[in-house]
């Protein structure tokens, strides 16, 4: 009994042919390379099957049977505007940087403009990518496929000292077409001793669409470097969402991830990250909504590969009628990772009998002089607290919507911006408040 | 920081000694080495088993044949070779069958006495009943008598394939399939003996019943299998402890338990295991891959798992309730202790089918040396299990800075009703409660004693009586040194 852990679509390699002299910098001998390898690693390897480990939750095995064609640049509609409108967070002014199907958006874009900000486009200067896309350690397969085809993608360098004043808003959209697209997409961050930045991404596309948006991010964080990445994914209900984000932080620098996790038929979130240097920080904390078929899976890793660093986890998932979610969460103690503080919480609310919630929270731990703990709860909405509401005179739409809303408030309710935490909110509200009219 | 270092020591120091490691010399009788078709019919006529029970364990080796060890578990070692192992040892006495205690070689009554269960002492004084398996037959059954009266049936499994066709027919591989994993197949093979409980409809077993296994012929494996079925109404108390002796080469063990509640019955299974656990290089020691599950098939019925892990050099077991029943009751409690190079893995299923069902998980790991502990376990509540109840704390100890401990829960949840809580923490011995001990005058191995003791509490005030006395001394061995 040989157990098949991957599946092959032959189909992504012949596409892949056939585009391969139209891709991004097609004419740069060294990319080429790039992809010709990556795309060799990926047909060897396959798409994750269900009896890998930590796609366990995620089947992807229909993938094996669609035809994808790599997403190609848009005309200028209203359709794109409108979905600009709905994810630009005007209260923040500064820069926004837009891609459309995969490839910058120039009309709508004004990039970062500060001294000691670096700042470049892809498919405007592919060199600038160059180092990352030939280190291929430990890729996953799906990172081989996001790098044979990648289309666009931004770099941000932030210069040693440097705090950047405004938010960077990064949205991305994905206009309604017919046939089924593929948006491979990249981006690199570096921030260098003592940068402070706050990044805010946005993921948004067309409602009845097939697409499978796939993201790879490389976050560096040099000593006492402080990056804040916040991330709303409201993409298409019929849409495949998938990013993995691999981040280093170095001595006394932090890290925090926020997701919020609203759209997708199927969403996938992995987070790797590693501690380079002591005395570090890393937040991850994340809120996921669930009903009707969309599954959302976040998958989370931190090496705790340094002593006296510090890691949060905070993750509260909602699942309603045909929801589900998986949170897989693995802390990794380094032996002489010592004086390590890491903890996790996930919760998950089920409202529906149709709802399921799955968790794999992981404590590896090979240092003895630590203080480590993860908790998990699944269950429906308290019965006491929902009769304390409706005897004040809510009804009973009111009442869960009001219970819900302070369930997953506790994500970002000690968030710093007012119009971030807002901006969550409502968002939030939104899909709660689309509940019911259901 | 000095304090728990010297502490350390201590430790290692103990519990690098195995206290019941000898041999005891008496003629077997083997099955040639390796395993094919040929040495299954050997045991098979070796225990003049009936037709059908020979083409269950032949059916159970072409499956094992088709299956692959599992490696998902945190385990380290080197490729077992299942040719090199004895598959079938009988002390030879036994071919004639003591009837009684009197009929006993003396020399297997030594062994037990050393071990501190002298049957004489425990027949007249304790009350518990005891089948001994001495490797793979079973010895002694005492007590039986007794038991017959209240219509109890308690004997070996081989015994039981001749006297009870039907209730082994029924109830042998229903709760554990034959293909459940890789070791369950090779025990359904090639088991040799275990043991077989019956209690009757309306019956509380009068005693608590207990099974001594001992490993003792070197490059044998121990494959027993044990199954307690609880009619109606019914209940009973199991206990379980182990030992082996000491051997430079690595032993196999892979048994299969098996465990039904009819409605309102309760079974209550304590094990104590305390199989060679290796020296202080990690040389030597049990293999100990054990498929324990019970069904809770009965309305009201409960099924609790108890057990303390000290030894064995590798540990891989599972013991889990299918709550099936609506009401039915599930619990596991757990301390396992590893020390120098012992790895273990283990932990508990819990699979929620029928309605108000709960369950409860109560997991301590406490690591030493360069050991590793990994609790592994799955809280399972199916979309039918209405008002699903679990409850789950895993808490781990570690001593040193050179061993692990790791947790790996799954929680997969497909009922809104169900309240499902999962705890963990990682931490060693604080600092503080160590100091606190120290200035009232404790010595530092006592304050470890104590600390520990309190840390497994929650789990060893659910052992029977007659083991709880045997469980603290092995934590005593395993950590305090003289002091325990």
């Amino acid at each position: 009994m040989v157990k098949i852990l991957h599946l092959h679509n032959p189909e992504i390699g012949k596409h892949f042919e056939g585009i391969r002299s139209s891709l991004t910098g097609a004419d740069q001998a060294w990319l080429g390379a790039v992809r010709e390898e990556a795309m060799t690693r990926f047909t060897n390897t396959g798409i994750p099957g269900p009896k890998v480990e930590e796609w366990k939750y995620t089947n992807l095995g229909f993938l094996a049977n669609e035809n994808f064609a790599v997403g190609t640049k848009a005309d200028q509609t209203s359709e794109i505007k409108a979905f600009y409108d709905a994810a630009y967070l005007a209260d923040i002014a500064g820069p926004v940087v837009v891609f459309v199907n995969g490839h910058i958006y120039p009309a709508l874009s004004s990039y970062p403009d500060e001294e000691g900000v670096e700042f470049s486009v892809f498919s405007e200067n592919t060199s600038a990518f160059r180092d990352t896309l030939e280190s291929s350690d430990q890729a996953s397969s799906l990172n081989d496929l996001n790098r044979a085809m990648v289309t666009d993608g931004y770099r941000l360098d932030i210069a040693a000292g440097v705090q950047v004043r405004q938010p960077i808003q990064i949205i991305h959209i994905v206009t309604s077409a017919t046939d089924m697209k593929l948006i491979p997409v990249r981006s690199q961050v570096t921030a260098s001793k003592g940068a402070k930045a706050r990044i805010i991404e946005t993921f948004i596309g067309a409602e009845n669409e097939r697409y499978w948006g796939h993201m790879i991010s490389e976050t560096t964080l040099h000593d006492a470097a402080d990056i804040s990445l916040i991330q709303f994914q409201l993409q298409g209900k019929q849409a495949i969402h998938m990013t993995e984000l691999h981040t280093t932080v170095a001595e006394k620098a932090n890290f925090s991830h926020m997701s919020l996790q609203l759209g997708a038929e199927i969403s996938r979130t992995e987070l790797i990250n590693s501690f380079t240097g002591e005395y570090a920080h890393i937040d991850l904390r994340g809120a996921y909504l669930g009903r009707v078929k969309q599954s959302h899976d976040i998958y989370t890793r931190i090496n705790h590969d340094q002593p006296n660093c510090q890691s949060n986890q905070l993750y509260r998932g909602v699942l309603d009628e045909g929801g589900k979610s998986a949170f897989q969460g693995k802390v990794v103690v380094a032996r002489d990772a010592q004086k390590t503080n890491a903890d996790q919480s996930n919760k998950n609310l089920l409202l529906s009998r149709k709802a399921e919630a799955n968790a794999k929270p992981e404590l590896l731990i090979y240092a003895d002089d630590v203080k480590c703990s993860h908790g998990a709860t699944v269950g429906e909405m308290d019965a006491n607290q929902l009769f304390y509401l409706r005897s004040r005179g809510l009804d009973e739409v009111a009442a869960k919507g009001l219970l819900v809303e302070a369930f997953v408030a506790e994500v970002f309710d000690d968030m710093d911006d007012e119009i971030l935490r807002d901006a969550f909110k409502a968002k939030a509200a939104g899909w709660l408040s689309r509940e019911e009219r259901a | 920081m000095v304090a728990t270092k010297e502490a350390q020591q201590t430790v290692e120091e103990v519990s690098g000694e195995y206290k019941y490691g000898f041999v005891t010399e008496i003629e077997t009788e083997k099955a040639p080495k390796g395993l094919n078709e040929d040495v299954i019919r050997f045991i098979s006529a070796k225990k003049k088993e009936p037709e059908w029970l020979l083409a269950w364990r032949l059916k159970a080796y072409a499956k094992w044949l088709t299956m692959e060890e599992p490696t998902w578990a945190m385990v380290d070692y080197p490729k077992i070779d299942f040719q090199d192992i004895y598959y079938y040892a009988a002390p030879k006495s036994a071919e004639d069958g003591p009837k009684s205690l009197e009929d006993v070689d003396p020399e297997l009554l030594r062994t037990y006495e050393k071990l501190g269960i002298s049957l004489k002492e425990q027949e007249v004084l304790s009350g518990v009943a005891v089948d001994i398996v001495f490797d793979s037959v079973s010895v002694a059954t005492t007590f039986r008598k007794k038991l017959k009266e209240a219509g109890i049936i308690f004997c070996s499994i081989s015994e039981a394939a001749h006297d009870y066709p039907e209730m082994m027919k029924k109830y042998l591989g229903s709760v554990v399939p034959v293909a459940d994993n890789y070791y369950s197949a090779l025990n359904s093979a090639v088991f040799t003996d275990g043991t077989f409980v019956y209690i009757p409809k309306g019956v509380r077993c009068p005693m608590e019943l207990s099974t001594y296994f001992r490993i003792n012929e070197a490059n044998t494996g121990q494959f027993e299998r044990t199954i307690i079925i609880a009619d109606e109404g019914s209940y009973v108390s199991y206990l379980e402890g182990c030992t082996a002796p000491q051997r430079d080469e690595n032993q196999l063990h892979a048994a299969v338990v098996e465990l039904v509640t009819h409605d309102d019955a309760e079974i209550k299974y304590s094990t104590v295991q305390n199989w060679y656990p290796g020296d202080k290089d990690g040389k030597g020691g049990i293999y100990n891959f054990v498929t324990k599950r019970g069904a809770c098939r009965g309305k009201n019925s409960k099924i609790s798992w108890t057990q303390v892990e000290t030894g064995s050099a590798i540990t891989w077991k599972y013991p889990s309730c299918l709550l099936i029943g609506d009401n039915s009751v599930g619990e596991f409690y757990s301390v396992a202790i590893t020390n120098n190079y012992q790895q273990a893995d283990t932990g508990t299923k819990m699979i929620h089918i029928g309605k108000n069902t709960s369950s409860t998980i109560i997991s301590k790991g406490i690591s030493a040396g360069k050991s590793q502990a990994t609790y592994r376990g799955l809280v399972k509540v199916l979309p039918g299990a209405e008002n699903a109840r679990n409850f789950t704390q895993c808490d781990s100890l570690l001593i040193g800075d050179l061993c692990g401990a790791h947790t790996v829960p799954y929680i997969e949840i497909k009922n809104p009703t169900a309240q499902v809580e999962h705890e963990a923490t990682t931490s060693k011995i604080s600092d503080e409660q160590l100091f606190y001990c120290l200035q009232r005058g404790l010595e530092v191995e006592d304050a470890v004693a104590l600390i520990v003791n309190g840390f497994c509490k929650d789990v060893m005030q659910n052992l029977p009586m007659e083991f709880a006395v045997e469980a603290q001394k092995l934590l005593g061995i395993s950590l305090e040194g003289s002091v325990g």
